[in-house]
């Protein structure tokens, strides 16, 4: 067969009805995987006085690796889809990269994006959220995470950057908002900028993922509260199980308060209401535990 | 007037940001339990090996930190009788370090080994070489904010991390970094790191003589596993120590997440070499933690636990990876992956109905490749693809009530 724009149009339908098909392809995982990747095309933005070079490949999962490393690990296990990298180049040589992180939703880009940062960064209004630091913006914006780098300091050169993570916000389209399960959290006490998302393996038990958490200090106290909230009761019910069951505690779970033993993590004081458990690590205070406990099920319930 | 980031003053900033951070972001888990730990039994085999001419004696199985989310799981490790720590400058954006330096306070020092990686700047990832932006400057700053991160005077094992080339390996800045840092008694040893092209790196670190270990990724799956080793065997055999890294082979044998990796089975392969000193499997629950602990219990592959590797190995190396490069080769437009995905179902899984339904849906000719004399198609991962086709083509003929 010779190669003509025939066969070449019929090759690009054909590869199209292969897409198409497959998209309704239930169980072709394969192809879900591919799907996405189609769809996530990044445009990068054009910056006056800068060359946009984009000669980095596109890395997926299994590449990952390739550019960071064992750091990797964390992204995979917040659902890392792809990452586009563009550069920009100013006529000195100075090299602004932008690394446009897609993760699986935007709960997934929080927690990826809240276990990088301290609540002592300089926090400003980047996509979702986001902040600045000497040569460096990061910040997410819906399913994405953002960052924007550089390995030269100046004022002129951090301005740059501000302006590339700007343009790479306003590419991305609308932030939306933080997770609303965040609000569930009472505000006395919180620490700004303290909130995380935890995929997998919280606490180092693999039956407890996808929890938000929060620091505090009230006094004297520093503690932790967090909150997981499931499909069903029943899910709680098993997570619960579990729990006393790596605690060789003899307990049946029921809805309420739960005093855990856990010899790694200390006494765990946490309560089961539906669909939801929240709880409170690291207080020693009987007082601070309740007061805590009651105001994160007020705001719940709220 | 521009300069590099990595001046005092950006040096001074980043260690007060770092200082404050373990502060409020770890201080709470971090000062909880130390004595639950303390009530944990340590009456568990464990096995040592020493680490080549830096003479540390480490247990085979030490741990990778990759997450700073629970810091209790690094300290069970410790209490359980791993000694070992393998951190690294980036990762987390730095958060890793300062949590492991929140909790080494409780222990004393010479309780534990730590090694941290430096990923130098201005590395072409292409090429695997480095620009001018890699200076000694850059490397030494980022290793000052690490030891600061990490509330250490020193680290037992630095590295130069992630190299792919021999240009990398003794790229001399950083090297006159590395030496100026073990020189001034910060670092003890001095190591790389690389996961790929690992047999190039692995002769350029023997030919330095400046490294004294080397951390490879090294599993049964690699398709350059033999190579490898040959290179691990020569540097061990000239003083190196030798960790490995990806002993999982990233955990599962597909991209579905369907075939796991027997773990224990994956990380008895590497320290079945035994010039293979330690591993460093990332925990992140305790039951990995106790999974990787049983090893030491019994570090011989069992008959099972090597056919376990052989069977997932087989069905790695009949995975499509999906790149769709052949798609443009193809003069018959075939839609390749598919096919060579409904092979893996029969030869990998012996699923052949799952193979036959999804060549059905396919619709494809009778012969699909009676139209070429020759295959056009040159597979990234050398699959005889014309071969394959014809092979699991034959399925089509057979009649239902024979599939599995």
């Amino acid at each position: 067969m010779k190669w003509t724009p025939n066969t070449c149009k019929t090759r690009l339908l054909l590869i199209l009805f292969i897409f198409l098909s497959t998209i309704t392809y239930s169980w072709s995982s394969v192809y879900v995987i591919n799907d996405a990747r189609s769809e996530n095309e990044i445009v990068f933005p054009e910056i006056k006085g800068w060359t946009l070079i984009q000669e980095y490949p596109v890395y997926y999962p299994e590449s990952l690796w390739d550019y960071i490393n064992g750091a990797a690990d964390a992204y995979l296990s917040y659902l890392f889809q792809d990452l586009h990298i563009a550069e920009y180049k100013s006529k000195e040589g100075t090299i602004i990269k932008a690394e446009v992180y897609l993760h699986k939703s935007p709960e997934y880009a929080f927690g990826i994006y809240s276990i990088e940062r301290t609540p002592e960064y300089d926090f400003q209004s980047y996509g979702t959220q986001g902040y600045a630091e000497e040569s460096l913006v990061h910040f997410i914006s819906g399913k994405y995470y953002v960052k924007v780098t550089t390995n030269t300091a100046g004022e002129e050169i951090q301005e740059t950057v501000v302006l590339i993570a700007n343009k790479v916000a306003g590419m991305l389209g609308e932030p939306g908002s933080l997770p609303e399960l965040l609000q569930s959290f009472p505000k006395e006490g919180k620490i700004t900028h303290s909130e995380k998302f935890i995929s997998d393996n919280f606490l180092g038990h693999h039956f407890m993922s996808r929890v938000f958490t929060v620091d505090y200090e009230d006094g004297d106290e520093d503690f932790i509260l967090f909150i997981m909230e499931k499909e069903s009761g029943e899910e709680c019910r098993k997570i619960l199980e579990s729990y006393y069951a790596f605690t060789g505690q003899s307990e049946e779970p029921k809805e309420g308060t739960h005093i855990v033993t856990d010899k790694y993590n200390g006494t765990i004081h946490l309560i089961w209401e539906g669909n939801k458990i929240w709880g409170i690590l690291n207080s020693k205070d009987p007082g601070i535990v309740k007061k805590y406990l009651d105001l994160t099920g007020k705001q719940i319930n709220h | 007037m521009e300069k590099s980031k990595f001046n005092r003053r950006g040096f001074l900033k980043s260690s007060v940001i770092g200082a404050t951070g373990l502060v409020v972001g770890q201080k709470a888990l971090a000062g909880s339990s130390n004595h639950l730990m303390n009530t944990s039994k340590k009456s568990e085999k464990v096995v040592y090996r020493t680490l080549g001419r830096t003479g540390l004696k480490l247990p085979i199985v030490s741990m990778g930190v990759m997450r700073a989310d629970n810091p209790n799981l690094v300290r069970a490790a410790l209490d359980k009788g791993i000694k070992h720590l393998d951190t690294a400058h980036g990762y987390q954006e730095g958060r890793n370090e300062e949590m492991l330096g929140e909790l080494l306070v409780d222990y004393p020092r010479d309780s534990y080994t730590i090694a941290t990686k430096i990923h130098q700047v201005g590395m072409d990832r292409k090429t695997g070489t480095y620009s001018e932006e890699a200076t000694e400057e850059s490397f030494m700053n980022m290793f000052d904010i690490s030891l600061q991160r990490l509330k250490l005077d020193y680290v037992e094992i630095l590295y130069h991390h992630s190299l792919g080339t021999r240009d990398a390996v003794l790229h001399q800045p950083t090297l006159n970094a590395m030496k100026k840092i073990k020189k001034s008694g910060r670092a003890k040893s001095l190591g790389l790191s690389t996961h790929r092209n690992e047999p190039e790196v692995i002769a350029a670190a023997v030919e330095s003589g400046v490294y004294d270990v080397v951390l490879t990724a090294y599993n049964f799956n690699q398709d350059h596993a033999e190579k490898i080793t040959a290179e691990i065997n020569k540097a061990a055999k000239a003083g190196l120590g030798i960790i490995a890294m990806k002993t999982l082979a990233g955990g599962f044998f597909d991209r579905e997440k369907q075939r796991p990796v027997n773990t224990k089975a994956a990380l008895k392969w590497a320290l079945s070499n035994p010039n293979v000193h330690t591993t460093i499997p990332g925990f992140t629950s305790f039951d990995h933690l106790e999974e990787s602990f049983a090893i030491m219990e019994n570090p011989e592959l069992t008959e099972e636990e090597k056919k376990d590797l052989e069977g997932g190995a087989l069905i790695a190396s009949l995975y499509c990876d999906g790149c769709n490069n052949c798609l443009e080769q193809c003069y018959s437009n075939l839609p390749i992956p598919d096919i060579m995905r409904a092979y893996m179902y029969t030869y990998g899984y012996g699923e052949t109905e799952k193979a036959n339904n999804l060549l059905a849906s396919l619709e494809l000719p009778e012969n699909p490749c009676e139209d070429c004399s020759r295959c056009s198609v040159k597979c990234t991962k050398r699959f005889a693809i014309a071969q394959k086709i014809k092979d699991v083509n034959r399925l089509r003929s057979v009649p239902k009530d024979f599939l599995t």
